[in-house]
Order: structure tokens, then sequence, then C-alpha cells
């Protein structure tokens, strides 16, 4: 899927997009309406109050007015905007999700979760925003411009006098636009200073509390809390001196209308129902510039989102050409020659082995010596050059073809999420995990959880040991029954006799390959083949 | 306070002699007036429009600033509480969904109180100058116009917060999404190999769709009063109208004043508009506030004494110890001694209740009945700050930061680079500190990485730097290779050194170093004693290494 752009927010549901257009474009019509209504009731007050159409002009203006706040608030933003921006959010938070999970899976977040999830949510909220924001815009242009056309109809001098300080405003909110730019990055760059710091301390709480830093902590946020108030204080500020320009050329743009029209008002050729008809057009003309200021920023701070949407993740390089392939059964997996980096030094360089169906190999090697990443390369789950071959065919694409039912994988530091244990086991497909969960080792602890399967395992997992959410993990591998089983330390959190029980059951699966990462003795001793890591490598 | 108030009023006085400029002009042109005060009219107008807008611009800066300070302060607030939360409070409270209630509710708040506040307030004091000024007009219009006022304001005070509930729903809702998407992201690595990607977008998909139906619902509620304020301005520019109409052809008021009291009406229809478009906003910071009270309603049952625990190693004393999670007992009746500088290693089957032992060493929980002592003095009467200083303790999850190496090894507190080097140092991290781009400035998470044995090691680091007089090592050492493990062990040695340590261990070779072992099974202390002497006779000892076949 290709990234969203500017215009893609424009052309989601065209059908709505219609309606909005056709209600909006209705209320302005409600605007210019109301004012030549008020100009009918100053030429009747001036000319003959006493006439009873002047109430019925009075009771026109009543409609006219109720009508346009029923249609704007309790049908326009009721009723339609919000369903049209909220399923938008949700169209931009799906799209960036699926584009995601296309990416090498170990590589693909560019930034850390905690920043990744307020651009999930705030982002993808500043984006919902534009298209409805333009319609209101484009429409009170339309309004704006009939308006303008009445003005200059009436008196060509006032229509003309009208646009300098709109021509003013223009000018100057462009001199002051870059300006504006550079607060807004510094206020959300500070914002999101302190959101790093929040997310970080809350998702290490445990940490924190026991290492008994929380003051430091709060310490921290204070200072960066402090830098914020200026920078945001700064920006806001900033925004209202432009608005005020703007509200301030709307309003000089009145007193303009009245200092042209004084001549034409005293030899009669303007009523004062003109006069009212002028002042009004002329501030919601001046209205109108308000929001051509506007414009600009807005669509900045739009980018802005998108970009930032766009670089949470590593770059697609794949595209929309590389479709997962479906695999047969394995005979044979291999991996030739193979390299790849983590942390932007070669760690992996030049391995090669094969997997017969059926086999065991071991890979070992100390601290940083690129077991993780090796078992990551192999599966795709990061970059990597070389070649990954299923019977003998180059996998293409293999991040998203080496994948359940085919492969099961359990990496080093697995990760749980709320829910139940059968939950997280049945990550693809439904049905009964019962014999699965028992194979990965789980029934001693199940039998002793009062819901066993059903129970709940808290945020992230916390409510089960360690080594528990190791082996709920093992069982989320082989839950489809994969023919290939790679593990990363799936014994590290185990005690020695959890372990070895563990490995005898593994060891005892027909059919199965596995590609693990252990230190276990008995595996080791199993072992078909074991890949040796050397010492970290020199940078 | 007083400045923002003052220069409030002084900007809604500005703005409010606009509209009798205006009438005044109508008046001088009918009567032939002079261009030359035509014209200083309408440049009296534009320059009260010039006043007001530095007006609002001063109001915005001083309004801007407190609001932001009350707003950082309870951010602050919350952050706080939630740290002084016992830990199992993070069990039920998602990262995802404390970083919508610290941060994000906080900011609707600060939003509010910054932009949308100062502006109710402008406009009060507008609304109640208009009315004024319609008195001087014609007291009966005036008496009108507030007689409306008091009748929107009872109908308004009915409405407000009708969405509250509906809005609170949309929160809950988008705390969920939230919650969702960062544990979906945090585990990518299993999900998508394990096929776990269309589920994903499904999941994703349904919560959407809540969302939007409550927000959709919300929508509705929210615009019940902004509606009810422009019907009712709709009211007063109609009415006041009819009187200005009914005066003049009675010949009560001028020409001048039935366009003021027309100027004066508008003048108050176009800020409503602009704040009407805005005040769902107010729902949702009443929604904000009210989830902010219920968080810094609940109260930690953990709680702290005054007495401050000496330097140096520690005794750790067990008297009697029962505790259970929800009913179901974990530990009963233990009792254990450890005496100041010994080294205390836990074994036993997964289960058995090695790790609650070491959290009720820790003082991560409490006991339900007995006491555990730390330096002689019962852990529930010891002072907070004192305690964790005294303490440490290393969970089997390292949490590294996503912060510099040197807040990853300070945990945020300060100390000199020359410590937090030594610490490092220390565990043989500094050729892995030698690789980075930027040393202890380099991000963790962002610009580089750790393995999990470095991890490890990291865990270790900070503990040095804070150079605890009693270390809880929870299977510290259990995911380092054959190859480092010797390096960790003498880390583990440095670190041991003049300190009390209490460590769970699966590797038999690091049990064998220590003083004593205790043998954990189904919730008690089985055995005790030296390594060497369980080992060779007929002990569980005996018996858990010959079931583990270990080194």
């Amino acid at each position: 899927m290709r990234h969203t752009r500017l215009r893609d927010l424009f052309t989601f549901r065209p059908r709505t997009m219609t309606v909005l257009t056709v209600l909006w474009l209705l209320v302005r019509v409600m605007v210019v309406g109301g004012g030549l209504l008020l100009q009918a009731v100053f030429d009747q007050l001036t000319t003959d109050p006493d006439a009873p159409r002047i109430w019925w002009l009075l009771a026109a203006v009543a409609g006219v007015f109720t009508a346009q706040t029923v249609l704007w608030m309790d049908v326009l933003l009721g009723r339609w905007e919000m369903p049209f921006a909220m399923g938008l959010t949700a169209r931009l938070r799906e799209d960036r999700m699926s584009s995601l999970l296309r990416l090498p899976a170990a590589d693909a977040l560019r930034v850390p979760v905690g920043d990744a999830v307020s651009r999930f949510g705030r982002d993808v909220e500043q984006l919902r925003r534009l298209p409805i924001w333009s319609l209101s815009i484009a429409s009170r242009f339309v309004g704006g411009a009939a308006m303008w056309g009445v003005m200059l109809w009436l008196s060509p001098a006032v229509g003309l006098g009208v646009l300098l300080p709109f021509a003013t405003v223009l000018v100057g909110s462009r001199l002051m636009d870059r300006r504006l730019g550079r607060l807004r990055e510094a206020a959300s760059r500070d914002a999101a200073e302190v959101a790093s710091l929040i997310a970080e301390t809350v998702r290490a709480a445990a940490t924190v509390v026991t290492a008994g830093t929380h003051g430091a902590v709060l310490e921290r946020m204070r200072r960066l809390n402090r830098r914020r108030e200026s920078s945001a204080v700064a920006d806001q500020t900033f925004r209202e001196t432009q608005d005020s320009f703007s509200f301030l050329a709307s309003t000089a743009s009145a007193g303009l209308v009245m200092l042209t029209a004084a001549g034409d008002l005293h030899a009669g050729t303007l009523s004062v129902g003109d006069l009212a008809l002028l002042v009004y057009f002329a501030t919601m003309v001046g209205d109108m510039v308000l929001f051509t200021g506007q414009v600009v920023q807005r669509i900045r701070v739009t980018r802005v989102s998108l970009d930032r949407l766009r670089t949470l993740a590593a770059p697609d390089k794949n595209g929309r050409a590389a479709t997962p392939a479906a695999l047969p059964p394995l005979r044979e997996f291999s991996v030739e020659s193979l390299s790849a980096s983590y942390g932007g030094r070669a760690v992996v360089r030049d391995v090669s082995f094969r997997l017969p169906a059926g086999s065991l190999t071991v890979v070992t090697g100390g601290v940083a010596t690129g077991k993780t990443t090796l078992l990551r390369a192999a599966l795709g789950l990061i970059p990597a050059t070389g070649g990954l071959r299923w019977n003998g065919e180059a996998v293409t694409c293999p991040g998203a073809s080496l994948t359940a039912p085919r492969v099961g994988y359990v990496p080093q530091a697995p990760q749980l999420f709320t829910g139940t244990i059968a939950d997280n086991v049945r990550v693809s497909g439904e049905g009964d995990p019962s014999d699965v969960v028992e194979l990965a080792g789980l029934g001693p602890d199940l039998a002793v959880l009062p819901d066993g399967l059903d129970t709940v395992v808290g945020v992230g997992g916390r409510r089960l040991s360690g080594g528990q959410a190791q082996r709920v993990a093992l069982a989320r591998a082989l839950w489809r029954r994969p023919d290939l089983l790679v593990l990363d330390d799936v014994d590290s959190a185990l005690d020695a006799v959890t372990a070895r029980a563990l490995w005898e059951r593994l060891l005892a699966l027909p059919d199965v390959t596995v590609l693990a990462v252990t230190h276990h003795p008995m595996a080791l001793r199993h072992a078909d083949t074991v890949v040796r890591l050397g010492t970290a490598p020199t940078p | 306070m007083v400045a923002l108030v003052l220069i409030a009023v002084a900007t809604s006085v500005v703005q409010l002699t606009g509209p009798g400029i205006q009438g005044r002009f109508v008046d001088t042109v009918l009567a032939s007036g002079t261009p030359a005060v035509l014209a200083a009219l309408g440049a009296g107008y534009i320059g009260v429009a010039a006043l007001s807008a530095l007006g609002r611009i001063a109001v915005q800066w001083v309004g801007g600033r407190l609001a932001w300070r009350a707003g950082n302060a309870l951010r602050q607030d919350l952050l706080a509480h939630c740290l002084d939360q016992d830990l199992s409070f993070y069990d039920t409270h998602s990262p995802g969904e404390l970083i919508e209630r610290i941060d994000s509710d906080v900011e609707r708040l600060s939003r509010f109180l910054s932009e949308l506040l100062v502006m109710l307030l402008l406009n009060s004091l507008l609304v109640i100058g208009i009315g004024v000024m319609l008195t001087t007009v014609d007291w009966r219009i005036g008496a009108g116009f507030a007689l409306l006022l008091v009748v929107a304001l009872f109908l308004v005070r009915r409405l407000v917060g009708v969405a509250v509930t509906a809005l609170a729903e949309v929160s809950a809702r988008s705390a969920e999404v939230s919650g969702f998407v960062e544990e979906r992201l945090r585990a990518l690595e299993d999900l998508v190999p394990n096929g776990g990607v269309p589920g994903v977008m499904t999941g994703l998909n349904d919560r959407s769709d809540a969302l939007t139906r409550a927000a959709s619902r919300a929508a509705r509620h929210q615009i019940k009063w902004p509606a009810l304020i422009q019907h009712v301005n709709t009211v007063a520019l109609v009415g006041g109208l009819a009187a200005a109409v009914w005066l003049y052809s009675r010949g009560a008021i001028g020409v001048g004043d039935a366009y003021a009291v027309m100027a004066y009406l508008m003048l108050m229809r176009v800020p409503l508009m602009v704040i009407a478009g805005q005040l769902n906003e107010f729902d949702a910071a009443m929604a904000a506030t009210r989830r902010s009270r219920e968080l810094l309603a609940i109260r930690p049952r953990m709680s702290y004494g005054t007495t401050t625990l000496p330097a140096g190693a520690l005794t750790v004393d067990l008297e009697d110890v029962h505790f259970g999670y929800t009913g179901r007992p974990v530990l009963r009746d233990v009792s254990l001694a450890v005496p100041a500088g010994h080294r205390l290693a836990l074994v036993g089957s997964t289960g058995g209740g090695k790790t609650t032992l070491a959290r009720l060493v820790a003082r991560v929980l409490d006991p339900d009945a007995g006491t555990v002592r730390i330096g002689g003095v019962d852990a529930r009467s010891v002072d907070r700050e004192s305690l964790r200083r005294a303490v440490g303790y290393v969970t089997q999850d390292v949490r590294v930061l996503a912060a510099s190496v040197r807040d990853n090894v300070t945990l945020y507190a300060a100390a000199p680079d020359q410590a937090v080097l030594t610490a490092l140092e220390a565990v043989g991290l500094t050729g892995w500190l030698d690789s980075l781009p930027h040393g202890l400035d380099t991000r963790l998470g962002v610009d580089a990485g750790l393995s999990a044995g470095q991890e490890q090691l990291l865990s270790i680091a900070r503990l040095l730097l804070r150079d605890p007089g009693l270390v809880i090592l929870d299977e510290a050492t259990a995911r380092l290779g054959p190859e480092d493990r010797a390096a960790v062990a003498s880390a583990v040695e440095t670190l041991s050194r003049g300190r009390t340590v209490v460590v769970i261990a699966h590797r038999l070779d690091t049990v064998a170093d220590c003083d004593s072992v205790a043998v954990v099974e189904s919730g008690r202390i089985t055995e005790r004693g030296e390594y060497r002497r369980l080992a060779d006779g007929d002990s569980r000892l005996a018996a858990l290494i010959a079931a583990g076949e270990a080194l």
C-alpha cells in the first residue's frame, strides 16, 4: 500500500463529501440571505416604519437565522461530520498499520513505541480535521465572493476599498509564516519530549519505583514542563497575534466602508439599509480573510503530521509488487551467505547453513555475537543480504512469506497482550489450544490457575512470570503446527527441571525442523548442526 | 490573574465603543455632519479595533501562561501519583492508558484553559457590556436583554454536561484503541511470523468502529448547548430589532440608536459563533477533569515509615510470612534469616514462590501476615527514599528506556559522568559504549540497541551506580551464554562485595559460589544450608541437580 498523501484525505468517501459541500453552501446562502433581510428591515424602517411589512421582514430574519443554526449545528456538526471524520481516522490508522505489518517486523519501527502510539493518535487526529475544515473554508470563500459582488454592485468604491486590508493581511501573514512554523516546531518538539518521558516512565515504572529514582523523574518532568510552557505560550501568542491582525483587518474594512460610504449616504444614493448590509458583509469578507491566513498554516501542520506518520516506520522498499508466497511443506530450508547488521554494525557476516526436514540446529555464542540477529535475518524480520531457500526455491519477500502455518517463532523477549492465555496463543485462527499449551509445558501452571486457559494475563502479560510468558509464546508459535520452529533462547527464564522437560518434548516432536538459540546442554547434545558465533566483532 | 482580568475588562470596554461609534456615524450622516467629524469617527472606529486587538494578544499571553502552569502542575501531580502506587497498579493500567490520562487528557485541559477559557472570559465580559450599552440606548431594551440572558443561563446550565457521559465513553474507546496499537506495535516480532497480521487488522477495525460509534453519539449530545446559544442569539437579535422598530415608530429613539442596537447584537453574534464552534472542547475538558480526579482517587495500599537504614550490608529476616494472590496461597509460614554480607541463593522449580519471596524482600509486596525486617527494622516502617536507596532489585525482564545511555544507567537521577562510566566499565560494557555514535548521549532504541545479555549487564550497572546495601537478583544471569557468564559472574562478584545478596538462580554454578542455598517449593522453604554440604547428601537440592543435569 502506498503512503497516504494530502489529496487522499479529500477523496475518502466522495459521496459524503458532496453532501457536506452542499450543506455548507446552504449555510452560506443563509448568511448572505440574512444580510439582505437586515438591509430590507432598515430601508423599511427609514422609509415607512409603520407599515406591517417590517414585521414580516423581521419574521423572515428569525426564520433564516434559525434555519442557519439548525443546519449548521444539528445537521452538519451533529449528524454528518463526526461519522465522516472518525471513518477517515479509522482508515488512516488501518492503512498505516497494514503497511507497517508488511515491513521486516523487527526493524519496522523507527521511533520508540510510545512515540509511535502518539503519532497513531495525535497526528491521525490532526489529519482528520483537514477535509472538514477545508469544506467550511471553501464555502466561506464562495459566500464571501457572492457578498463582495453585492458590495461592488452597491458601491464600487466601497467594494474595492474593502480589499485593501485584505491584501495587507495576506502579505503580512506570509511574512509571519516561517516564524510561526519554527515556533510550532519547537512547541511540538517540547511536547514530544514530555510525552516520551511519561511513556518511558510508566512503561518502566517497576524499574524506576524500585530504584527509588521517582523523585529524579519528577524533577526532569518539571524541567521539561517549564520548557514546554514557554514554547507553547510563545506559539499560541504568536498565533493569536496573527489572528488579531486578521481581526483588525476585518474591522478596519468595516471602518473603511463607513468612510467611503459617507459621501454617498449624505447624497442619498446609499440608504441606511445599504450601510447595514455593507458593514455586515465587510465583516464577513473580513472573516474570510481571517481564515485565509490559516490555510497555509493548516496545510503545513497537516503535512507535518503526514510526515510524522510516514517516518514512524522504516521506508517500504518492497512496494506493491511483493506478495507473500504460499509455501509447500518443508523438505529443506537453507541460509546462504547471510549478512545483516544491528545498531549500525555488521554483526552477522556471511553465514550459511542447511536445515533438512526434522533436523535440530543450535546457534550458540557469547553476548552480542549476533545470535538473535541471525535468527531475525533468517526469517526476514530485518533487512539482510544473502539467500534464503525453501526446498531449494529462493524465498521472495521472506518477512511476509516465512510465517504461520509453515513457520513458528518465539522471539528473545516475547510480548503478550491484554486478554486470556488462549487469546495470546491463538493469534491466527480459532480452535482449542489445550494440546499446544500442554506441549509448551504450561500444563502444571494451568492446573493451579483457577481459570485455566481463560486466565487473564494482565497488561503485557505482566500477571504471568517470565517463564510462563515464555511458554505461552512457545504455545503461540506451535499453534498452527509449523514445519519450521525458530526459538530464540526459549529456556532462558525456566528452571532446570522445566527446561529439561521442555527440550525432551521438543526433541520428540515428529517432522518439525528446529532452529534454536540456546545454551541448554541437552539441546546441544542432540543437535544435528551447531552454529557457533564468534566473539563480538569490533566496530 | 488580576492583570488578566484587568486587561480583559479593558479590551471589552474598547470593543464596546465600536457599535456606539457606528450609531453616532449614522446620526451624523443623516444630520448632514461635516466630513471632518465623519472621518474622525471612521478613524476612531479603526483605532478602537487596533486597541482591542492588542488587548486580545495580551490576554492570550497572560492567560496562556496561567493555563499552562495549571496544566503542567496537574500533569506533574498525576505522574507523581502514579509513581506512588503499588506495582500491582500497573497490571491493570496499561502504559497506553496511562499515557492517555497523564498526557493527552491534561493536554486537552491545558488547551481548554489556555485558549477557550480566555475566550470565554473575554466574551462573557463583552455580553455583559452589550447589556449595559443597550440599557443606555433604552432601558426597556436593556431589561429585555437581561431577562433573555437569565433564561438562557438557566437553560444552558441544564444542558452543559449532558455530553460528559458520552464523552467518557469516547475517551475509554480511544484509550482502548491506543492500548491495542501499543501492545501490537510492541509485539510486531511475535505477531508477524506467527500469522497474527489478519487478527491485528480485524482487532483494530472492531475497536475503531466502536470508537466511531461512540464519537458520533457524543457529537449529537455535544451540539445541544452551542445550538441553544445560537438560538438565544437569534431571539436577542430579532427581539432587539423589533423593540428598536417599535421605539423608533413612537419616536423614542433615533435611526442611529436603532442601528447601534443591531450593531451591538451582531457584535455578540460573531464571537459566539467562534466559541460555539469550539465549545465541544468544554465538555471534553470536563470529561478529562473527571478522569484525572478518578485517577487521583486511587490510593496505594503500601505505606512507608520514617526510619532510615544505615549504609553498608544489611541483614534480612523473615518471620512467619504468609502471602497469597486473590485467595491462592503462594507462600506459607516462611521464616528466613540472612546475615549482613551474606550471599543466599534461592532455588526450586517455577511457580514454587521464589519470585514472590524476592518481591517481599525487595518490598515490592507486603506480606499478608508475618514480618519482613531489613537491617533489623520492619520494612513497612522504613522511609521510602532510604529503603529504595538501600535495596536494589533486578527483575527478570530488564526495561531499557528509549532515552540516552546516561539516563538508562542513572534512571534519570543526577550523577557525574565519571560515576556512570565507572559503573559501565565494571560490568564490561566499555567496549560497547565506545562503539556508540554519541557516547553517553546516544539514544537507545533509536540510534542503538542492546542484546539481551547486554541488557542484563546494564541492569547490574544501574545497581552498581546506586550502591545499595542489599541486592536482590531475580534470574538476573539467566539469558547469558556460557562465554560471557564468567564476565557477569565477576560483575556480580564486584557487586556482592560488602553487600547482602539474595539471588534466584537456575545455573547451579552461580549457586555454588553462594554462602548458602534455600530450596523453595510449594510456598515453603524446604531446605537451607551450605551448597557443598547439601549437594552431596540425600537432599532436595541433590534431587534438583540430578533432574536438571546441571553443570
